[in-house]
């Protein structure tokens, strides 16, 4: 089965995005801030990391940051949900490494899309095309 | 003449000669003035060879020519007669520098051409000299009749005397050159005083304080400066150190600055500072000063200019702004977090509802499907309609950034249609899209032009029923002159300057004419039974033209009632934010 790493710290956010992966499929790990989700990608070597930008104890820019720069977690595409209320919150995700970008409140459908995408080995398109 | 004993002659002639020399030497010493000289000389000259014909000529180096200045006897008729260098007698000893004697003028090679015949018999020039240099001539004749001859002797004599008068006459000039001296520094000393006097009425009149303070205390203020520090004389102040009428805070750079500006000896400008009343009122100051000389001390100028009225309104300024942007930030962290606030309630409302609705649809009793389908849809439109709100809210309280960036607006075109098609067809509507290949990069806010897009799109579909959408995109070229636009063909390199409209068309309701005026305003819907049957709270054409217009562009309406609409929306290829 897929891991997927889920890392957000508001918990009806969480609850409704892990039931509604599982119920695609996917498994789902949890972490509620960012030095957790750092701790869990290291450990638990996801497929894929569905990260909030803004986490307590590190935020999402620097635990992406972080992971990107391993080793061991580089190659680990992560897709940051953010709210957008910011405009340069898409730049910061951009530098920060993240391979794509979903606004808050997520659009299930696209999100899924997204990820299949990025399992599948299919790059981040995102950099160059639209994403509201 | 009577013939008389050689010896005798000559003795008696000789102090006869030596006698009116000394007399005349005498004579000349005293006459300082030229002209004056000049005709004693030649008056004494003349009687020495017992003739009455004489004359006096000086080098005028201006004129280039050797000018008879007076003439006595026969000369009374030529003064003025210039000669050249080498030109005539005169010429001829001014080129020399010799005593040249003619005993026959008439019969002169070298006379004159100018000089008439039978006016001069035997004549003979001398060179008056200063230094080396000759300065004149002196000539004495005798007429065609006399049968006067200059002996040897005699020209011995007037050459002495040529001499002692060459002495005199450089004293008369030395008078004369300093005559005109002393008039001109009259002259000069009058025009300074007019200056001068000019000079203090500026200073006494100027509005603007202006002292002057030498060896650290102050000499002079002018009227308006001991207005500005209060004193009623000058008695008050002058002599006073000027430090006492400086705040004591600024007292030790106001002697830094004075002495700093003597040691460079360049003047300084606009200096601030703070000076004290003698009624013990602080006051702000613009200073600039400049060094200069006072009765032959090292001296300071100062101009001064109270600004403390501009200070006070300076401060008053830089608090008002600060508060204003303090009240900004206050705005703007509200809106910010009402916007969380709100939205975070109502995201788990449509969250949970999409959730159990899929969770519904795979397992559960498929009659609650309907129900939470309503749950989505009102929570959706809930949170479009406080989308709304809280963009206008920014928009009003000018908070709404545009975030500008590059995009390929094909790829825009195509999203937008692929999220409207489905709300599009639900009311059995069709979407056509005119859109050519390869539109180019815009550079402009993709969110909202998306939002404005989709705005317009799904309200077409709101009012149309079995009918057809269009979205048509074109370019249009802004034409060289008169700035008017015209539409071009297929040449597709996007210029800054051009704009990009997108066209919804729709075969719906349409507007009348006087609901067109209407419907960019917030809070109006066409009229209140479309409100009714169709919806919608009226803030989504306010929004998008707001919208547009921020990006430089704008958005129009045609409409026929019962024929349907077409909103286009003009954006600039490089959207420069325009004012809201």
């Amino acid at each position: 089965m897929i891991k997927i790493l889920l890392v957000e710290d508001n918990e009806t956010n969480r609850d409704m995005l892990s039931r509604r992966l599982a119920r695609k499929g996917y498994e789902v790990i949890i972490a509620v801030d960012g030095a957790e989700g750092v701790n869990a990608a290291r450990q638990q070597a996801p497929d894929l990391i569905l990260m909030d930008m803004s986490l307590p104890v590190l935020d999402g820019w620097e635990a992406t940051r972080q992971l990107k720069d391993e080793v061991a977690t580089q190659h680990i595409p992560i897709i940051a949900l953010t709210a957008h209320a910011m405009a340069g919150d898409r730049e910061k995700a951009i530098e920060a490494g993240c391979d794509e970008y979903e606004t808050k409140p997520v659009e299930f459908q696209r999100l899924l899309s997204k990820i299949e995408a990025l399992l599948n080995g299919n790059p981040g398109s995102y950099k160059e095309s639209f994403q509201p | 003449m009577t013939k008389r004993q050689p010896k005798d002659l000559a003795l008696r002639q000789q102090n006869e000669y030596l006698e009116a020399l000394h007399e005349t030497t005498l004579a000349l010493m005293k006459r300082l003035d030229l002209a004056d000289f000049l005709q004693t000389l030649v008056t004494r000259a003349a009687p020495l060879l017992r003739t009455e014909h004489g004359y006096v000529s000086l080098v005028e180096p201006e004129r280039g020519g050797v000018e008879i200045k007076v003439g006595i006897g026969l000369f009374r008729h030529y003064l003025g007669y210039t000669s050249m260098p080498g030109e005539g007698l005169t010429g001829k000893v001014w080129q020399t520098g010799q005593l040249v004697v003619v005993d026959n003028y008439d019969h002169w090679a070298e006379r004159s051409p100018h000089f008439d015949y039978n006016v001069v018999g035997a004549v003979v020039g001398l060179p008056l000299k200063s230094a080396e240099e000759v300065v004149g001539v002196l000539g004495v004749a005798y007429t065609p009749d006399s049968p006067q001859q200059f002996s040897q002797d005699e020209l011995e004599l007037l050459d002495r005397f040529a001499q002692l008068a060459s002495i005199a006459l450089d004293n008369a000039r030395l008078y004369t050159a300093m005559q005109r001296e002393l008039s001109q520094r009259q002259q000069a000393v009058e025009a300074l005083q007019e200056s001068e006097l000019r000079y203090r009425r500026l200073i006494e009149l100027s509005p603007e304080m202006i002292a002057v303070h030498s060896e650290g205390r102050f000499v002079y203020i002018n009227p308006a400066g001991l207005k500005l520090l209060g004193a009623k004389s000058l008695e008050e102040l002058v002599d006073r150190p000027i430090l006492d009428i400086v705040h004591p805070d600024y007292r030790e750079l106001v002697s830094l600055r004075v002495r700093k500006m003597q040691e460079e000896g360049a003047q300084v400008n606009l200096l601030e500072e703070k000076y004290l009343r003698l009624d013990g009122q602080i006051i702000d100051v613009e200073v600039t000063a400049t060094p200069i000389t006072y009765a032959g001390k090292p001296a300071v100028q100062t101009v001064v200019r109270d600004v403390t009225q501009r200070k006070q309104t300076e401060t008053e300024l830089q608090r008002a702004k600060e508060a204003a942007e303090a009240a900004n930030r206050a705005k703007s962290q509200f809106l910010a977090n009402m916007s969380h606030e709100l939205r975070t309630p109502l995201n788990a409302i449509i969250g949970y509802s999409s959730l159990l609705y899929e969770e519904v649809e795979e397992v559960g009793p498929a009659e609650f499907i309907p129900d939470l389908k309503k749950i989505h849809t009102a929570a959706t439109h809930l949170l479009q309609i406080i989308n709304d709100v809280l963009d206008l809210s920014k928009l009003e309280a000018g908070q709404l950034e545009l975030h500008q960036e590059s995009f390929d607006l094909g790829m825009l075109v195509n999203n937008i249609v692929t999220t409207v098609k489905p709300l599009v067809e639900q009311k059995g509507n069709t979407l056509e899209v005119r859109c050519p290949d390869h539109l180019g990069i815009l550079y402009a806010d993709q969110v909202r032009l998306r939002q404005v897009l989709l705005y317009l799109l799904s309200n077409a579909a709101k009012f149309t029923e079995n009918g057809v959408i269009t979205l048509t995109v074109e370019r249009m070229k802004v034409a060289e002159r008169g700035g008017k636009m015209k539409k071009e063909g297929e040449n597709f390199i996007l210029h800054p300057s051009d704009f990009i409209l997108f066209k919804v068309s729709d075969t719906g309701i349409g507007i009348t004419p006087n609901q067109v005026d209407h419907i960019f305003q917030a809070f109006t819907q066409a009229d209140i039974s479309t409100t009714r049957k169709y919806g919608g709270v009226g803030l989504g054409l306010v929004i998008s033209q707001r919208l547009c217009q921020m990006m430089g562009g704008k958005i129009t309406v045609q409409s026929e009632p019962g024929r349907g609409s077409t909103f286009t929306v003009h954006v600039p290829v490089v959207a420069v934010p325009g004012p809201v």
